[in-house]
Formats: structure tokens, C-alpha cells, sequence
């Protein structure tokens, strides 16, 4: 009876992991546990759209230039601001939770019609647990509805094509890396099938966002790395990458000359493409959990000679994936601002205004957290501001300093653990001796490493 | 009982007793990394969790080290049995050696031979006598991994445990990964054909190896990227790597092997085409190329290319007795034996014996061994002791004491800088120059051991005289009191 019983559960279980609807619900669930492992959200642009969120309607001029900082893609938000009677740091949480489900089915839409349900499964599976997945849907809203257009736009390419001249030319508004990547594909495909009202539209709308945009915005940055093991926080999985090779080799296998042509010839651009326009690594992401996924299939429906290390080798690969989404977790409950630092700078809010000195990483959040006005932020790009900056970071000169300090209005130094270890090589140098030594600023706050020193 | 495994016993006790005549004439260990495991030994008897973050190296650091050879020897961590274990499983060696190259060559007298040489190699002499050396587990397993690959068929589930094994032990499991891959590039070279388990073999031990390494030194990956593989190693010993080296002495370090590794490889590539031997050249190849990389230290590439060469040179043996039976020279076979056997010992054993009683007398002093003692009764517990990079561990094992540095800097960023000041400390004539140092790292005591005296050649603190912020304790020992 209890065999009957358990085989039933095994039953269910195995039709439940089959099942597409099971993969949304885990999808929603990892998702949902990674952001809500902490309340407060990560990185710099999270608060810079809580911040636009919070003063949408009070103050619009946020949207441009408030004093405070100097622009950049406004849509997340501008969305986010129509909840702003809300907690905009939930919302802003529940949105990406939202949009990274949807970009999910969308994504598994697209495959379903290439792969057999065993492969898109595991497919599916691969790209869940990539922390390159996990970091779009975690960290950043903008880039969150950005992908999602992004998939919109490619899915709805031949079907109802309005729907993809829509979310295209939203796009923009969110992310201009995300807007080139999805153009590329988009110009690529409307020109092979002859779609000149498309590729008219897509050319309008490039010219238009390079009106709107300062060449600046369109930041090409390099990849240190690849990998989020090897410290990109946003990298691929190496080992589902390992597998994607393996599904390289078996398609040589399997696939006719053109289409394997087509298809090497695609990874090695979209491997190449990364080390220049970090966006693009979003969408390699895809390619590589499809070619890992197919890798994994083939690697193990051939027969092995031991089943001994068969079954070990499943099991390895199966750690190794999930080693690689557990660490970005580990890192999401880490990341910056820790909660010593939100302390220190909510201890700022509740004094006088004035302005805040620290590194340019902390800009944003002295605007979001503190409510108070920086120096410099990611935002600047105004030269002499970012020179001065350095000077008073490591000159010890008295004059300079109380030039700076006068020219900046200084009222404030915020300095903490992290940016100590990044800038200074020991607790005596450069503005950390005027700190110590100098009379000029009085420290009024010393808690778990975060300093908060006002100016005398 | 047969002829050749009492031959082989024998080999065995005549390899463990000459090691322990050594490891006898010392109190103590020999190398300061000894002190590194015995530190983390302790810990795990008394803790039974291991040492991750060490609040007296550096001042508080992270230990990212694999653990299962602590492990292992916490069963025994008698001191005594600490010195003794280590050279039984040296001495175990024999047996691997043993074991692959009558799988090799399919002849007892050359595998016997080859056993005895590899007892003797004056480099791993060098390298792990009286040191706790992780080799001395390191190269049992790596070898019989290697070993269970060749014989796939019969010994899967030893190649399975052992896969699991070598990344817990140390860092230099990712050889073995470069080995079998290496393999696998020059069996392609080569036109050899790979059975599919062994290919598969190479691909699980390969995930494996990865895997658990990049749990190990996760940290590490995420905070220095690839540069990990050079493992931080400061620019000072960096730029000294090949410095000091004379190839000609360092090639004399392998010794005899080199030669008949050399016409094993000969042999078995161009005239019998022995497919196995492939994997033993992969592994010296790969560790001449690390080498050639600085990506491992220069004395452990050339401990593995002993090990090769070693039993790649069973296969020069045995051409060797083939020829001799050929001859009519076969009636002395014996003889030759006998003369082989005498060769080897006098080419390998004596400069065995120079390694070891070079080993021996750098062994830490009772004057160095007092004031380390006199440190932990009677420093305050939260002491910062300056020594040099080859004295931190014997600081933090000895003394319990802060250092400010020591050999775990993988995760250190300014270790340049550390060691740069660490030298002023010691060779500045200025007090107010290595006053500024001092106080940056908060120094409380200077430790003048016999390894700085030889290191940066001094034998006292130039300004020493300073008696406002120098007080002299003892001839080796200074407190900072400014």
C-alpha cells in the first residue's frame, strides 16, 4: 500500500516538473525568494528610480535636472511613480518579479516550437538558475521591462507585428543598450524577410533616440569578465557555458552545413560582441543556456560505458548549476548598500541640508537614501567636478581643501568600510589625514564602520 | 609470499627508515608551512569545524584552503605521529610507483627499480622532509587517480572516490585537470585512439575538480577574476621566480629519473607507440608549462616532473634488461641488477643527503623556538608581531600571535606593500621611516629570527638605539612603544 501510495507521488511529482505550468511557478518562486531576501534593493539605479518614483508628481523636474543629479533612461521610473502612494522599493521589487516571469514565457514561447518539452525544460532550467537571469530580474527594473519589450518585440517579429513596432519603440525609455541589442536583431530580420515598413521604422526610431540621447548614454563598456565566478556580477554561468560548447560539438554532429554555419557563426559574435557592448551578455545568456541545455540533453541520452559515472556526472552537473545561482544569491544578500550604510545615510536625512561629500558609487544614494545633494554621482560627466573630487580625496593641501570645500558648499563627509579599502591605502591618507588631524569637520556619527563627518 | 614484493617491502622500510633518520635528529618542523598545518590541525581537534576566518593572520583573514588533509592527519595529531605519518605515506609512494609501472612496462624487475628511485628523488626530498607536506598525500592520490584512469575497467569506483579526494586536498588538483586535458591534445597529435570510458572519465573528473574548487576559492574567483591562477603572489617573490634558478643545479634536483625519463619517452613513443605513457608525459609537460608560467611554484613543477620521469623511465629500464637478455651478456643480468641498483643509490642517495641535513639545520632555532614561547606568555593577546613572510606561520602557530604578514595572503591586496614596508622595517636606517611603517600596522613586537637575519642581511636593528620607541626584550626580540 505504501508502494502504491508512493509510486502515485512520483507520479504526480514527475507530471508536476513536467508540466510548463510548474516551470512559471518555480520561476515566480525563485524570483520572488531572491528578491524579498532583503527589503532594501541593490545597486545604484534601483534608488535612483525610487527616487524619481517618490517625486513624479511633487517635484516632475526630477525627470531632467533637480540639483540633486543629472539624468538618464526615466521609464522604469515614471512607472514606478504611478504607485508611489505605494512603498516604492516593494513595488519596484514586485515589478521585476513580474516582468521576469513574463519574459520567462516569453522566452519559452519562442523555443517551443525548436525544442522537444524535455529539452526546453531543462533549457528553461538552465537559464532560470543563471545569474545572469537572476541579475536582470533583481537589480535593475529598468533593465526588467527592457528585456521584456526586448522579447516582445523578437516574438511578436512575425505574428502581430504592431505589437512589436509598440514595445520597440518603448524601449528607449529604459534602456539605450537594450534598445541597440534588440535593434541589431530586429534589422537583421526585417532585411532578410524584406520588411521595409519595419526596418524604416526601426531606422526613424534610431535616429530619434540618438536626438534624445547624448552619445553618452550610449555607454560602451568593456567586460572585465565573463563569468559571473570570475567576479562579473552579471556573467554567465561557466559551467552551463562548458555544456553549451558540448552542445556546439553535437549540433556539428547533427545540423546541415548552412545552419550550422549560421548557428557557430552566431555564438562566436555574441561572444565577441560581449567583450565590447556589455548589454549584449543579456542575450547571450539565452543562446548559451539553449545551446547548454541541448548539450546537457545529448551528453547524456548517448550510452555511457560506466552508469557509475554517469550518474555522478548528472549529479555534478546538476551542483554545478545550481552552484552557480546559489552564489548570486549568496552575492544579492550582500550587495551594496549593506544595511550599516542605508543606516548611515538614513541618520543623514533626519539632519539640515546640505551637501554630501563621498565617492562617486555613494552619489545616488546620498539623493535617494538621504534626501540630501552630492557631488558627484554615476551620472556626472562634467570634468573639472570629477578632477576637484580626486584633489580632495587625496590632497592634503589646506588651501585646495578649503577651496573645495567652499566652491561644493560641503557640508557633509560620508565615508564607510568599503570605499576606505577601495581608495585610501591606510587610515592616514589624503582626506582620511584631514579628517583625523584637520579641525575643520567634527565626526557626528561612527557605527559599524560607516563615518558621518560634519563640517565646522 | 613472491621474490619481488618482499623486494618491494624492503624498498618501502629502507625509503620510511632513511626519512626518519632525519625527521629524528629534529625537534620541530623544517619548513614554515609545517607550522601552517599544524595550526590548522590543532584547530580542527579542538573545534572540529575548520579555520575559515583566522582573526590573528594579518590582523584577520580568511583561510581558503581545502581542508581533507587536515582532516586526515587530525586522527593522528600526536606530535610525534604529525612528523611520522607524513613520511609513511612518502614512503607508501613506492607502492603507486610501483603499481603503474608494471602496468606499464609489464615487467617486475623495472617497476621494482623505478620504485626505488622515486624514493629518492632529491627534490621531493627537498620539498616534503619534516614538513607535514600536503604532497605526502597529494601524490598517493594524484598518481593512483591517474593509475584507477589506466585501468578504468576494473577500478571506476576507486576513480570516482579519488576524483572526490584531490580537490579537497590542495590547489594543485587543477594539474591534473591541465594533465588529462593535455592528454587528450596529444592523443589527438598522436593519431590514439581514446576509449569512450575514458574520455568520459576525463570529463567527470574534470567537472568535478572544477566544481569543488571553485567552491573552495569562491571568494577568491569572485573578488581577483582569473587572477586567482597566479595566486596573488607578491611582485617581490614574483619577480625573484626564475632569478635564482640554475637549470643545470635544478635539472640535478630530478636527478636520475631525468635521464631515463628522457629514453622512456623515446621509447615509448616513436618505437612502441605505448599509448599509456602519454598521460605520464602529459602530467611533466604540463607542469613544465605551468612552470614556464609561474603559475605553480618552481620547486613543485619540478617535484611532479620528478614523479613522471620517474616512471617513464621504467620504460628506458626495461628496454634496457631486453637488451641485456639479447645479449650474451644475459648470464650477469644479476650482476647488472646489482650494479644498476648501486648506480642509482649513489647518483640519487647522496645528494639525498645533502637535501636532508640542509633541511634539517634550517630547522626552526631553540633561540627563535624561546622567543616565540616567551611571546605567548608574555605578549597581551591581541599583539601584532612583525616577522617575515617565511615566520608568520610560526608566529600564529607558536606564539599565537597577529602577524602582519604571512604565506595566506590570496585574499590580501596590498601584500606588495606589506612586504615592501616589512623590508624598511628591517633594513632602514631611519627610525622615523620604519617608525611610520610600525604604526601603520600597529606593530607591537619586532621578531628578529634567524630566517630575516639571512633574508634581508642583518643581524640587529640598525636603529635600535632608539630607545624612545625601541625597547630591546631579547637578542631577537624588540618592543614598539610609540
Amino acid at each position: 500500500m505504501i508502494k502504491t501510495a508512493l509510486g502515485k507521488l512520483k507520479k504526480i511529482c514527475t507530471n508536476l516538473y513536467a508540466s510548463e505550468k510548474f516551470l512559471i511557478l518555480l520561476c515566480f518562486l525563485i524570483l520572488l525568494v531572491l528578491n524579498f531576501i532583503r527589503l532594501s534593493n541593490v545597486g545604484e539605479d534601483a534608488y535612483y528610480y525610487n527616487r524619481i518614483a517618490d517625486n513624479l508628481f511633487s517635484n516632475p523636474s526630477v525627470l531632467f535636472h533637480d540639483g540633486l543629479n543629472s539624468g538618464g533612461e526615466v521609464g522604469f521610473g515614471v512607472l514606478l511613480g504611478l504607485f508611489s502612494f505605494l512603498n516604492v522599493g516593494i513595488v519596484s521589487k514586485i515589478l521585476m518579479i513580474i516582468f521576469g516571469v513574463l519574459s520567462f514565457i516569453l522566452f519559452y514561447k519562442i523555443i517551443k516550437d525548436k525544442f522537444e518539452k524535455k529539452t526546453r525544460i531543462i533549457i528553461s532550467l538552465f537559464l532560470l538558475l543563471s545569474p545572469t537571469f537572476l541579475y536582470l530580474f533583481s537589480v535593475n527594473g529598468s533593465y526588467s521591462v527592457a528585456m521584456f519589450l526586448s522579447l516582445t518585440t523578437l516574438y511578436f517579429l512575425n505574428k502581430k507585428k504592431i505589437v512589436s513596432y509598440i514595445s520597440l519603440a518603448l524601449l528607449p525609455f529604459f534602456s539605450v543598450g537594450f534598445f541597440i541589442c534588440s535593434l541589431l536583431f530586429v534589422l537583421i530580420y526585417s532585411s532578410r524577410k524584406r520588411d521595409y515598413y519595419f526596418l524604416s521604422f526601426s531606422v526613424l526610431l534610431m535616429i530619434l533616440t540618438s536626438f534624445i540621447y547624448k552619445p553618452s548614454s550610449f555607454v560602451f563598456s568593456k567586460l572585465d569578465s565573463m563569468f559571473f565566478i570570475f567576479g562579473n556580477t552579471f556573467g554567465l554561468s561557466l559551467f552551463v557555458f562548458i555544456l553549451s560548447l558540448f552542445g556546439l560539438f553535437y549540433l556539428f554532429k547533427e545540423l546541415k552545413r548552412k545552419k550550422l554555419i549560421y548557428i557557430y557563426l552566431s555564438f562566436i559574435l555574441f561572444y565577441l560582441i560581449n567583450y565590447f557592448f556589455s548589454y549584449f551578455i543579456f542575450y547571450f545568456n539565452f543562446l548559451v543556456s539553449i545551446l547548454g541545455g541541448y548539450g546537457f540533453i545529448k551528453l547524456f541520452e548517448r550510452k555511457w560505458e560506466s552508469s557509475d559515472i554517469k550518474k555522478w556526472m548528472v549529479f555534478i552537473v546538476i551542483c554545478s548549476v545550481l552552484f552557480s545561482g546559489l552564489s548570486f544569491f549568496g552575492w544579492y544578500a550582500r550587495a551594496m548598500p549593506t544595511e550599516e550604510i542605508i543606516n548611515g545615510l538614513l541618520f543623514l536625512k533626519d539632519k539640515e541640508n546640505g551637501v554630501v561629500f563621498s565617492d562617486i558609487s555613494r552619489g545616488v544614494w546620498i539623493n535617494s537614501i538621504a534626501d540630501k545633494e552630492n557631488v558627484v554621482d554615476k551620472f556626472t560627466r562634467n570634468k573639472t567636478k570629477i578632477e576637484d573630487v580626486q584633489k580632495f580625496l587625496y590632497g592634503i593641501n589646506e588651501k585646495e581643501i578649503d577651496y573645495f570645500i567652499a566652491k561644493y558648499h560641503i557640508k557633509y563627509v560620508f565615508i564607510d568600510k568599503e570605499m576606505k579599502d577601495k581608495l585610501w591605502k591606510n587610515d592616514e591618507e589624503g582626506l582620511l589625514y584631514v579628517l583625523k588631524f584637520g579641525k575643520k569637520f567634527k565626526r557626528v556619527y561612527n557605527e559599524d564602520n560607516v563615518e558621518i563627518w560634519k563640517h565646522i | 609470499m613472491n621474490k619481488n614484493k618482499i623486494f618491494l617491502i624492503l624498498i618501502f622500510l629502507f625509503v620510511l627508515a632513511f626519512r626518519l633518520y632525519f625527521v629524528f635528529q629534529s625537534g620541530g618542523f623544517s619548513s614554515d608551512e609545517a607550522y601552517f598545518h599544524l595550526r590548522n590541525i590543532n584547530y580542527i581537534h579542538e573545534n572540529f569545524g575548520f579555520l575559515y576566518h583566522d582573526n590573528l593572520s594579518f590582523g584577520g583573514n580568511y583561510i581558503l584552503y581545502p581542508m581533507l588533509f587536515h582532516y586526515f592527519l587530525v586522527l593522528f595529531s600526536i606530535p610525534i605521529l604529525l612528523k611520522i605519518i607524513p613520511e609513511i605515506l612518502l614512503a607508501l609512494f613506492i607502492f603507486v610507483v610501483y603499481l603503474i609501472c608494471k602496468e606499464i612496462t609489464k615487467d617486475e624487475k623495472s617497476a621494482l627499480i623505478s620504485a626505488l628511485i622515486s624514493g629518492f628523488i632529491p627534490i621531493v626530498m627537498n620539498e616534503t622532509l619534516n614538513q607535514i607536506s600536503i604532497y605526502s598525500l597529494v601524490f598517493p592520490v594524484m598518481f593512483l587517480l591517474l593509475y584507477s584512469l589506466l585501468k578504468l575497467k576494473d577500478y571506476v569506483f576507486y576513480f570516482i572516490i579519488l576524483s572526490f579526494m584531490l580537490p579537497f586536498m590542495h590547489q594543485t588538483s587543477f594539474i591534473f585537470v591541465f594533465s588529462v586535458l593535455m592528454f587528450l591534445i596529444l592523443s589527438f597529435i598522436e593519431d590514439f585512439e581514446i576509449e569512450r570510458d575514458k574520455l568520459e572519465a576525463i570529463i567527470f573528473s574534470c567537472f568535478l575538480i572544477l566544481l569543488i574548487n571553485f567552491i573552495i576559492f569562491k571568494k577568491a574567483f569572485i573578488e581577483f577574476g582569473l587572477s586567482v591562477f597566479l595566486q596573488n603572489i607578491p611582485s617581490e617573490i614574483f619577480s625573484n621566480y626564475f632569478r635564482n634558478i640554475n637549470v643545470l643545479q635544478s635539472l640535478s634536483y630530478i636527478g636520475v629519473p631525468l635521464v631515463l625519463g628522457g629514453f622512456g619517452i623515446y621509447y615509448g613513443l616513436h618505437k612502441e607507440r605505448e599509448r599509456s605513457i602519454l598521460l605520464f608525459i602529459s602530467v611533466a609537460l604540463t607542469s613544465f608549462i605551468l612552470v614556464g608560467f609561474r603559475l605553480i611554484d618552481f620547486n613543485i613543477g619540478l617535484m611532479f616532473m620528478g614523479m613522471s620521469f620517474c616512471i617513464l623511465g621504467s620504460i628506458a629500464i626495461k628496454k634496457f634488461f631486453d637488451f641485456i637478455e639479447r645479449t650474451k651478456l644475459y648470464k650477469f643480468e644479476n650482476y647488472f641488477i646489482i650494479l644498476g641498483v648501486a648506480l642509482v643509490l649513489l647518483l640519487s642517495i647522496f645528494p639525498c643527503i645533502y637535501a636532508g641535513n640542509k633541511i634539517i639545520a634550517s630547522d626552526l632555532s631553540d633561540r627563535d623556538l624561546g622567543t616565540l614561547l616567551w611571546l605567548k606568555e608574555n605578549s597581551k593577546n591581541d599583539s601584532i608581531v612583525l616577522g617575515s613572510l617565511n615566520d608568520g606561520n610560526k608566529i600564529l602557530a607558536i606564539a599565537e600571535r597577529k602577524t602582519v604578514v604571512d604565506s595566506s595572503f590570496l585574499l590580501i591586496r596590498d601584500i606588495d606593500e606589506r612586504l615592501k614596508a616589512v623590508r624598511s622595517i628591517y633594513t632602514s636606517g631611519s627610525s622615523a621611516l620604519a617608525g611610520e611603517f610600525l604604526n601603520r600596522y600597529n606593530v607591537n613586537y619586532i621578531f628578529l629570527s634567524e630566517n630575516v637575519m639571512e633574508e634581508y642581511g642583518v643581524d640587529k636593528l640598525k636603529y635600535e638605539d632608539d630607545k624612545n620607541c625601541i625597547r630591546k626584550i631579547k637578542e631577537n626580540l624588540y618592543e614598539f612603544v610609540c
